[in-house]
């Protein structure tokens, strides 16, 4: 007996352009990681380090 | 606020809350109060799953924090989208396939009742307590707004939030979220349109930025390590990955919400959803307070953000001695805005000078902060107990500088944001409180119209201790920070006892019940004993309940049920 050559459709699966969980997850980390940088990025370019200053109202 | 700002408020709340009394009819025995019926789309729980954790006290509470100390509280969120990945993956078919009400049920078919019971009790503690600082949030606003003491807000509210929370049930809730979220994405957009637009002339945007990172604000990511700073890269990678595992897979006020789902799939879809939005979203409300503040350098601030305070100093004998601070702290603001204005000019020269300008520009905040620190003894002294504005500050902001008609209707985001947050936490805190305590302990065999009475008492209960709870609030400084401590309390132990339950095959009942008690007792030692910060308790207590309940597992002798088939990891 051979398996059938047509896989059933498997509803479990994110949708959209995700055809898998796998590649979802993967995106998200991607996102999260992204996130980490924009921020570390505003930190060196932003955030100027001139002298002791700060904390007034 | 004008009559056209009250009518918007008036109109917009009684919206939301016939909408939620509409789809509340839905609710049909104590799976469709508590679950929907599990029919949820996926973006609905989504929209609601982010909702329910942002509250009013993400705009009120957050811009603040962004103000008083820039951006470095977003390092808490950063694990987030991490955090929903391990959920999805491990915590979601746990639950979804065990078709449960609450998120503590399935410790009892894994452990034992006694460790389901304690976990549930301690999300009782833990979040009756957040509740009611989510209750004294939007009172803070309409205190501000209308000059009232904020006592009489937070009852008002109460009253108000109770009665609407006892007859709506989960749909309703899910739904109200779903147009509240919308609501604050375009409150964060009108309100970073209105700060630059608000700017004078000649100033732009990136003044306001340059500013801003002149006073160290745009302090975004910090690696040094220190336990016991508050924020760093290091807390909120570790601290927040199990804070927010502690949350969304541990607390019942988020668990119920993709329990509600009409499938797995959508479950999961509804975390991944939060776990895209989340982070760019508190980047912009954290980036509303530092635009904030960098405003404030060109438009002078109140000495002291909150007007009721303040009328209540000038009532009293010390008024004179108020009065001539205030007019102190107008001249140094002044002062400081010249000195500003050359900062910006030496910047667009080329940045000669610059260096004794921001030395001048430290000098004059040190002395507008001693004006500020002097006249906020005053109130103290007047108030009779410590007084913290950090939370007036966006609603003075907004209350000044909006325009007529949008000045209701940002009023109106906040406090629906409010009462969606209120609701779902009641809800959850009726739900364990029935199904965990009362249905398993008390009576087991009642009809469904009677333990859906029981709910709806359950929920009036915890109302009035909410309500109890925020009239102290007042005094526990920024409030998103309280909530978060008071979570991090227990989160980390109750999370604890989930791994223990996912991971250790050989763990059983009391072992994981002496576990938990022995993580929870730790981070209350850890609070009270220590300086560590409260990002950190989190770890603590997951670790001492896997270790604790690890080793007594192999040390006790397990009972002879074992776990059902569909509990077991």
């Amino acid at each position: 007996m051979t398996e059938p050559l047509r896989k059933e459709r498997d509803d479990n699966v994110p949708g959209g352009p995700w055809k898998s969980w796998r590649s979802i997850y993967v995106t998200l980390a991607v996102w999260g990681v992204a996130c980490i940088l924009f921020l570390i990025w505003i930190t060196a370019t932003l955030n100027l380090d001139l002298g002791p200053v700060g904390g007034g109202p | 606020m004008t009559g056209i700002d009250w009518g918007v408020f008036a109109a917009y709340l009684f919206g939301v809350l016939g909408f939620a009394l509409w789809q509340s009819r839905r609710n049909e025995g104590v799976e469709g109060f508590f679950l929907g019926n599990r029919t949820m789309p996926w973006w609905a729980i989504g929209l609601s799953v982010m909702a329910t954790q942002a509250s009013a006290i993400t705009l009120i509470g957050t811009t603040g924090q962004g103000y008083t100390d820039g951006m470095r509280f977003v390092q808490t969120y950063l694990p987030l989208p991490f955090a929903m990945i391990i959920l999805s993956v491990v915590f979601v078919p746990f639950f979804y396939r065990a078709k449960l009400f609450t998120a503590y049920e399935y410790l009892e078919e894994r452990f034992d009742a006694k460790t389901r019971s304690l976990a549930s009790f301690l999300f009782l503690v833990g979040r009756a307590m957040g509740t009611g600082v989510i209750m004294y949030a939007p009172a803070i606003v309409l205190s501000t707004i209308l000059g009232w003491d904020e006592r009489i807000t937070i009852s008002i509210m109460a009253v108000f939030t109770i009665g609407y929370t006892v007859t709506g049930g989960i749909t309703a809730v899910i739904w109200t979220d779903v147009v509240q979220m919308l609501m604050m994405f375009g409150g964060i957009v009108l309100a970073i349109l209105f700060m630059v637009a608000g700017l004078p002339e000649g100033v732009g945007v990136a003044d306001a930025a340059y500013i801003g990172g002149v006073q160290q604000m745009w302090n975004a990511i910090d690696f040094t390590w220190d336990p016991q700073s508050r924020y760093t890269i290091w807390s909120g990678l570790i601290g927040g990955t199990f804070l927010f595992l502690g949350y969304f897979g541990a607390d019942q006020s988020q668990v119920q919400r993709y329990l509600t789902a009409n499938s797995e799939r959508d479950s999961r879809l509804s975390l991944i959803f939060n776990g895209f939005m989340k982070v760019p979203m508190q980047i912009a409300i954290l980036g509303i307070g530092v635009l904030m503040f960098a405003f404030y350098h060109f438009e002078q601030p109140p000495i002291v953000f909150n007007e009721a305070e303040v009328r209540t100093v000038m009532e009293s004998e010390r008024a004179a001695e108020f009065e001539a601070l205030s007019v102190r702290f107008a001249d140094a603001h002044a002062e400081r805005r010249t000195t500003v204005m050359a900062i910006l000019e030496a910047r667009d020269l080329g940045g000669g000078g610059a260096r004794d300008l921001e030395l001048t520009l430290a000098s004059q905040d040190a002395t507008l902060l001693g004006l500020r620190e002097a006249a906020k003894a005053i109130v103290t002294d007047i108030r009779g107990s410590e007084s913290n504005d950090t939370n007036y500050i966006f609603p003075t902001w907004l209350t000044t500088y909006f325009p007529v008609g949008l000045v209701g209707l940002m009023i109106a985001t906040v406090f629906a944001a409010a009462m969606s947050s209120i609701d779902s936490e009641l809800t959850a805190l009726s739900s364990a409180t029935v199904i965990d305590f009362y249905r398993r302990w008390f009576r087991t065999d009642a009809t469904d119209a009677h333990y859906l009475t029981v709910s709806r008492l359950a929920t009036l209960f915890w109302g009035i201790t909410a309500w109890g709870f925020a009239l102290r609030a007042g005094q526990g400084g920024s409030l998103i920070e309280l909530v978060n401590e008071v979570g991090s309390l227990v989160y980390g132990s109750i999370l604890g006892a989930f791994l223990l339950a996912f991971f250790v095959p050989r763990a059983h009942g009391t072992p994981a019940f002496l576990g938990v008690l022995c993580g929870v007792g730790t981070v209350v030692f850890v609070n009270f004993s220590t300086e560590v910060g409260w990002l950190w308790w989190n770890p603590i207590g997951v670790g001492m309940v896997l270790v604790v309940g690890t080793l007594l597992s192999f040390v006790m002798t397990p009972p002879p049920s074992t776990p059902s088939a569909r509990t077991a990891p």
